[in-house]
């Protein structure tokens, strides 16, 4: 509870709701036993007077004072807006309960009447309900508060259906404890934080809600007065002396804040991880380094990715060297956290806020991509660079038809005209063999199979006639026959085009089937890389072995345990000097916490970082 | 079929509201045709005044007067006046719908334009400084109640600086103050859940596909984004004309608009039963009508739930 409260306070709102609620819980209890004859105290000599030192805020049309009726009125106001607030909480409490232990069919009938209900505005409802009850001043708090009963009771519902689906109700249902038990003993021990928190929200809105039907002369009745009434006396005035109307309006408003905010402060506190603001974020332009000219498709040299700005920015990726020929298709593997995604999204220049990244060299087809986000890099990003994510198929947008998700890279940076793209959108799915492109490119992307869209999704991805594909786990989130036939068309358009493909995996057999090369990452840095048949057949670095050893293969014994790799690789900020890998390495020395190995170039276009590995 | 089963919802909450609305009549305390004829009137004529109102009729034939009536928009005479229902709130029908489809325009266009543009302001947990200033200021234009809002408008803007008028629909102007008073809330409601709602767009993959496409950022909002986040903003939108047709009932009284809200709030005061049975069923079949097409507006738009439909 301390925790909570502490909580509560640290949240920017939470100490300015509880003071301005606190003082005017004081004020509501000592303002009518102070001024409470002041303020019904008439005196036709001083009406509607403007401010002056006698009385502050001026006077109404009685000659009565604005500033002490103000004050006084606090109680009332305050006082018919928890009564409100008890009325809507108890009927709410009961209907919400009733219908949640329904039976579940009788539960969602339930819900349509309150939904339906709901659709009326509180105030319309509340006008109607103070027809049919007892003229007098509580009856405008009741009537807003069976106004408000439905919306209670819908939160009700909602909370406690979640709790009733648990597995400890179950048990109490088969062991034949009846409902109302179930929802005194069960549920409303377990929603009472989260039902405390809609309520305060649910006082604030009563509050206003019937200073609204004073304000319409509906509500509280002459001679008591609450602000809503004040105010509509003041309106009246307010060419005359606009502090009247003002004052009361103020009031209505800060007291309706301050229990929205101390609502918004609890809900804060019950439920933290809604309200943080996710943390990830932006690409800035690359640091201009010495780079040179290549012939490579992409040359990335000396890349370093930390994940915000500044020197004291904890490393994701450091100093990695990728170079991708016309044609080839590399593996970039690696646990998860070892930065090969963030390596591939820092060449694509997608990199979330607030990561950052620099590059001695970073060069698409010869082009220096860190020069900034001009027009001409722009284009060379959009045709010559392709991206497929996790799930190929979340890459197509739900809202729009297939023709304008495969047009629009052709025709923004291409100049192609409208049947021009079209016909290269065509031949794009005729060459992924989506049957019926033509009807194809008419539909939505629900109305595909699965496996259609992601072969849509690919050819969307080399619509542009992409020379580089980035696929960043592209099968990760697929069943086995569609990881496949994805990996398939990798290979296909690699065949067909020339497509060269960086196929970021943490899973070796996905490698090993499609792959010219491979390169290893740990811990932010290539650990070894080289032509994959040998990587596999022969790995150099212990991790590479590890890797390799944890992979299920045709050949592995199955009479043995497969070999796991323990503990966990560093994270960023937490890598020193030496090898990262050495708290996990069989093969460690002293040399190896010291010095970080360098990676060394060993025969058969191999290379590896490790000190252990002879030349 | 969907819309079948939608009309026929239609049908029912319509009907719920013609029983509703007949009830009311016979929930009041004490018997409605001594009220009607006064504390003093001689039993003859309270006889006669029950007489009059078919009070004195088996409930279910009332009941069947009332539904035929109300089908062929007769509403009876006004308590007050006299006059046929339909002519007191001829007028003033017109009036609330022009407020409340000003009110609706101003916070659709502002409320989605500041959500998205908060969106990507904030994305990714980027610039909080903004993300907090917002968050505050809906929460305070919130928070305050539209009759408020609107008593403050008048004051600054046809009382301290004269540009507008502050009541009455003489002058076309003279609908400005009220439709902001009744928009700035409702504004701000819908400007936070559509900054939500396109921050979650902003999340999936086809927006980062769509970036990594190089699209100028007016297409990736507009076409990739946008229809995806206005789906949630019009559900919200529904909720929000209704609410701003609850608003329009008080903010008639501030502006004094002759509009449904004053008068039901007049009939309530003076309990002028018929008058007040009238606006509940204009206003809530405005509410169920709208609910409903925007029900199908959805439809429409999002072609998920369109293939369901067809």
């Amino acid at each position: 509870m301390t925790a909570a409260l502490r909580a509560f306070r640290s949240t920017s709102a939470g100490p300015v709701a509880l003071a301005v609620l606190t003082l005017l819980a004081v004020v509501a209890v000592v303002a009518p036993i102070l001024w409470g004859e002041r303020a019904t105290a008439l005196n036709p000599a001083t009406a509607v007077l403007g401010p002056s030192a006698e009385h502050w805020l001026g006077t109404d049309r009685l000659g009565r004072d604005v500033l002490v009726r103000t004050l006084v009125a606090t109680r009332t106001s305050l006082g018919l807006g928890l009564l409100a607030a008890a009325v809507a909480a108890l009927a709410g409490l009961l209907l919400g309960g009733l219908v949640a232990v329904l039976s579940r069919r009788a539960r969602e009938a339930g819900l349509r009447v309150l939904d339906a209900v709901l659709a009326f505005p509180a105030i319309l409802v509340a006008i109607i309900v103070t027809l049919i009850l007892p003229e007098g001043t509580a009856s405008a708090a009741v009537a807003v508060g069976v106004a408000g009963a439905p919306a209670v009771a819908r939160i009700v519902v909602t909370l406690a259906t979640a709790v009733l689906a648990r597995d400890f109700v179950a048990a109490a249902w088969g062991l034949g404890v009846g409902r109302s038990r179930i929802l005194v003993r069960y549920v409303l021990p377990n929603i009472a934080d989260s039902l405390a928190v809609s309520l305060s929200v649910v006082a604030g809105a009563a509050l206003v809600v019937v200073s609204s039907l004073s304000f319409l002369g509906v509500g509280v009745q002459p001679p008591a007065f609450d602000w809503g009434g004040m105010l509509s006396q003041g309106v009246m005035d307010m060419y005359v002396t606009p502090l009247a109307a003002l004052a009361p309006a103020v009031m209505i408003a800060l007291a309706g804040l301050a229990f929205g905010l101390a609502g918004e402060a609890m809900a804060r506190v019950a439920n933290p991880s809604v309200w943080t603001a996710r943390r990830t974020g932006r690409h800035t332009a690359l640091a201009a380094g010495t780079g040179t000219e290549s012939d490579a498709l992409l040359d990335v040299k000396g890349l370093t990715v930390t994940a915000g700005a500044g020197p004291g920015a904890p490393a994701i990726v450091s100093g990695v060297d990728l170079r991708v020929g016309r044609g080839e298709i590399v593996g970039l593997v690696g646990e998860s956290g070892s930065g090969k995604s963030m390596t591939v999204l820092a060449v694509a220049r997608l990199l979330p806020y607030p990561v950052e990244s620099v590059a001695d060299a970073l060069t698409l087809d010869g082009h220096d991509l860190r020069a900034g986000p001009g027009e001409r890099v722009r284009r060379l990003l959009g045709t010559r660079l392709a991206l497929v994510f996790q799930n190929p198929a979340a890459c197509l947008n739900p809202a729009l038809r297939l023709e304008t998700q495969l047009t629009e890279v052709p025709r923004t940076h291409q100049g192609m005209n409208r049947a021009q793209a079209r016909e290269l959108a065509l031949a794009g799915l005729r060459q992924v063999r989506v049957p019926e492109p033509e009807r194809r490119l008419r539909q939505y992307p629900h109305e595909l199979s699965g496996g259609q869209r992601q072969r849509a999704t690919i050819a969307m991805a080399l619509a542009g006639r992409a020379g580089l594909l980035l696929a960043d786990e592209p099968t990760t989130a697929l069943d086995n026959t569609l990881r496949r036939a994805v990996l398939n068309l990798f290979r296909e358009a690699n065949a067909a085009s020339g497509t060269a493909i960086v196929l970021v995996s943490h899973d070796l057999s996905v490698v090993r089937g499609l792959c010219d090369r491979v390169v290893v990452m740990y811990a932010g840095r290539v650990v070894e890389e080289g032509p994959t048949r040998e990587v596999i057949a022969r790995p150099l670095h212990p991790y590479t072995q590890a890797l390799v050893g944890s992979t299920l293969t045709m050949t592995t014994p199955l009479d043995r345990p497969l070999p796991a790799l323990d503990g966990q690789p560093p994270r960023p900020g937490e890598r020193q000097e030496g090898c990262a890998f050495v708290p996990r390495c069989a093969r460690a020395e002293d040399r190896c916490a010291k010095e970080r190995p360098p990676l060394r170039a060993y025969p058969g276009a191999r290379r590896t970082a490790c000190w252990a590995v002879e030349a | 079929m969907r819309i079948l089963s939608r009309l026929g919802t239609m049908a029912a909450l319509l009907a719920a509201l013609l029983v509703a609305s007949f009830l009311l009549l016979h929930l009041v305390p004490g018997d409605p045709a001594v009220r009607i004829a006064g504390l003093n009137a001689t039993p003859e004529q309270v006889a006669e005044v029950r007489h009059r109102l078919g009070l004195d009729l088996p409930l279910h034939r009332q009941f069947a007067e009332y539904v035929m009536d109300g089908l062929r928009l007769d509403f009876g005479r006004s308590f007050r006046t006299g006059e046929p229902v339909t002519d007191v709130i001829g007028g003033s029908l017109g009036v609330t719908l022009r407020l409340a489809a000003a009110g609706i325009t101003v916070t659709m266009l502002t409320g989605v334009a500041l959500g998205i543009a908060m969106a990507a302001l904030t994305r990714e947990g980027r610039r909080p400084g903004v993300e907090t200033a917002f968050t505050t200021g809906t929460s305070l234009v919130g928070a305050v109640p539209e009759y408020v809002t609107g008593a403050v408008l008048a004051l600054v803007f046809a009382v301290g600086l004269g540009w507008l008028p502050v009541a009455g629909l003489a002058d076309p102007a003279g609908l400005v103050l009220p439709a902001v008073a009744v928009s700035l809330a409702p504004v701000s409601v819908l400007a936070r859940v559509i900054r939500v709602e396109t921050l979650a767009v902003l999340a999936h993959d086809y927006v980062r596909t769509a970036r990594a496409k190089r699209l100028h950022p007016v297409i990736v909002y507009g076409r990739h984004v946008l229809p995806n986040a206005l789906t949630s903003a019009l559900t919200v939108g529904g909720l929000i004309f209704a609410g701003l047709l609850g608003g329009a009932v008080v903010i008639e009284n501030v502006f004094a608009l002759p509009g449904l809200g004053s008068q039901l709030v007049q009939s309530v005061m003076a309990r002028d039963y018929p008058v007040v049975q009238a606006v509940i069923m204009l206003l809530g079949a405005s509410i169920v009508v709208v609910n409903s097409c925007v029900d199908g507006a959805l439809r429409l738009l999002d072609p998920r739930t369109r293939a369901v439909s067809s």
